[in-house]
């Protein structure tokens, strides 16, 4: 790998992921508090949920980070060429995940399923949601960064683009790894 | 600038610290916010708290109120600050002054309502209910113009090219966080109750007390710029006149 | 590897029921720990940073462990 004691990409955007994932960890501790509270409700709430929805959700975003970091990798010319291909497959597997996503939405909405039922799934739409969000900012950073690097760009800077742009999409998947077992595995 | 403009920058950025000590005490205190009601309570007992404490909501509500003003000269000591980093056509500066502005006018219309609910607490509890709803609706949905100018004010600190930066990177950064954090306040209007409520722990504690605090060290950072400055200006002045 | 990860999550839940909840936890915090240290370059990163991102891999799967027994 490179070398020692660096952040990749723009040291300044760590903070906000930083700031993130605490965030969300509040939100992961406030649901789990409540669930503590209150298992066999949750776990009646839990049973109505589709846990293929999230396998493969998670599949999806797995592979996108794998891409995400092939570009990387591309940028910093361990790989030939090919960061844009990978930009661009990170990019679609993220609209994959909204596309899922959405599918599951409208099932459980028709199901008569909603934010107001519950405290489970007050939780889980907002935290979804939240991250729903999330994932369509990070394709918009990955797009910029895409659009950004088009023609005559210094490599370094290339490289700090690609970095940035990666690291807070490997947020976005690091998110949907504890979202999963907590709103869908847990028994 | 003159001496006398860096007096006023200097006592502009200050005037922030006496808003926030008066309306932590007549706001926060007195009437009654913090820590806050509970989001779930109902129109009766609301009511009966507005009776049972209406001559203290009233100085509570009826100080603080105007003394948000005092967030309108500090808004512009940043601007002015601001507009020397910036320099040139730069926008940015201005874009933080309006949302200032505005925040001013948001936060005022808030406590208008809460006030006037306090004004005639006799009245039906439907009415006194409504009234306390549309001011934390108003106080808490109208962050987009004071995520703006958050947000601007970062970005022209990190334009800051001199040697000796005033603010680090990280702290520039968790201010654009702080100030898109508010966006979750967008859920608020849906929850009546629960951490995601007007008095929950996510659209209540994190988005008052995080930027505040946030805005605090800005503000000793920025009132320690002002030297700087200063500096800066006798150096063009002597290099002019020698 | 990413496979191997994967498979493991789809293994998890054909399971069934019958997941014992250590290994969830167990593999939700390597699977964090492989996009943090790994993707996210984390293991390169000074150790202010590591120490962070350890804290909370631990301080996550730690609620969701300890969450359980308060019950």
């Amino acid at each position: 790998m490179r070398a020692t004691g660096r952040l990749p990409g723009e040291e300044g955007l760590w903070s906000f992921i930083a700031a993130d994932m605490m965030l969300f960890a509040l939100l992961f501790g406030s649901f789990l508090s409540q669930r503590a509270a209150a298992p066999s409700q949750f776990a009646e709430a839990q049973a109505l949920l589709v846990p293929t929805f999230a396998i493969i959700n998670t599949i999806f975003l797995l592979t996108s980070s794998l891409f995400a970091a092939l570009a990387v990798q591309a940028e910093r010319g361990s790989r030939p060429g090919g960061t844009r291909l990978y930009l661009i497959l990170t990019i679609g597997l993220g609209a994959a995940f909204l596309a899922a996503k959405l599918a599951e939405y409208y099932h459980e909405i028709s199901a008569g399923v909603s934010p107001a039922s519950n405290t489970f799934f007050m939780f889980y739409f907002v935290i979804t949601g939240l991250h729903f969000t999330h994932v369509v900012v990070g394709m918009g950073i990955l797009a910029f960064v895409g659009f950004r690097m088009r023609g005559e760009v210094p490599p370094e800077r290339r490289q700090y683009l690609v970095e940035s742009g990666a690291s807070f999409w490997h947020m976005v998947d690091l998110l949907w790894l504890v979202i999963l077992p907590i709103f869908y595995l847990l028994p | 600038m003159t001496r006398q403009n860096y007096f006023w920058i200097r006592a502009s950025l200050l005037s922030l610290f006496v808003f926030f000590a008066i309306s932590l005490f007549f706001w926060g205190i007195l009437a009654y916010n913090i820590p806050p009601l509970d989001g779930s309570i109902s129109a009766a007992d609301l009511a009966q708290h507005f009776r049972d404490h209406a001559a203290r909501l009233r100085i509570g509500y009826g100080v603080a109120l105007p003394m948000y003003a005092l967030m309108l000269p500090w808004s512009v000591a940043v601007f002015a600050l601001m507009r020397r980093i910036e320099g040139g056509d730069g926008i940015l500066s201005y874009i933080q002054l309006g949302g200032g502005i505005l925040t001013v006018v948001v936060m005022s219309m808030g406590n208008a309502f809460w006030l006037t609910a306090a004004f005639r607490p006799e009245t039906d509890p439907a009415i006194i209910q409504m009234l306390y709803d549309a001011g934390w609706l108003t106080v808490d949905l109208f962050f987009g113009v004071t995520t703006l100018q958050y947000c601007a004010l970062a970005l022209v600190l990190l334009q800051d090219r001199a040697p000796k930066k005033l603010a680090p990177k990280w702290f520039l950064w968790l201010g654009f966080w702080l100030s898109i954090e508010f966006m979750l306040e967008i859920i608020m209007p849906h929850f009546r109750s629960g951490p995601f409520s007007w008095s929950g722990l996510f659209n209540y504690w994190l988005p008052f007390f995080g930027p505040i605090t946030w805005v605090t060290v800005m503000t000793i950072i920025l009132y320690r710029s002002v030297h700087r400055f200063e500096e800066e200006d006798r150096a063009a002045l002597a290099a002019s006149s020698s | 590897m990413f496979t191997g990860v994967s498979l493991f999550t789809t293994h998890t839940t054909w399971l069934g029921a019958g997941v014992i909840y250590a290994l969830i936890c167990s593999l939700t915090y390597l699977k964090c720990r492989f996009v943090i240290m790994i993707f996210m370059e984390i293991q390169e990163a000074p150790a202010g940073w590591r120490v962070f991102f350890e804290l909370w891999m631990i301080g996550v799967t730690g609620m969701i462990v300890f969450l359980k027994f308060a019950a």
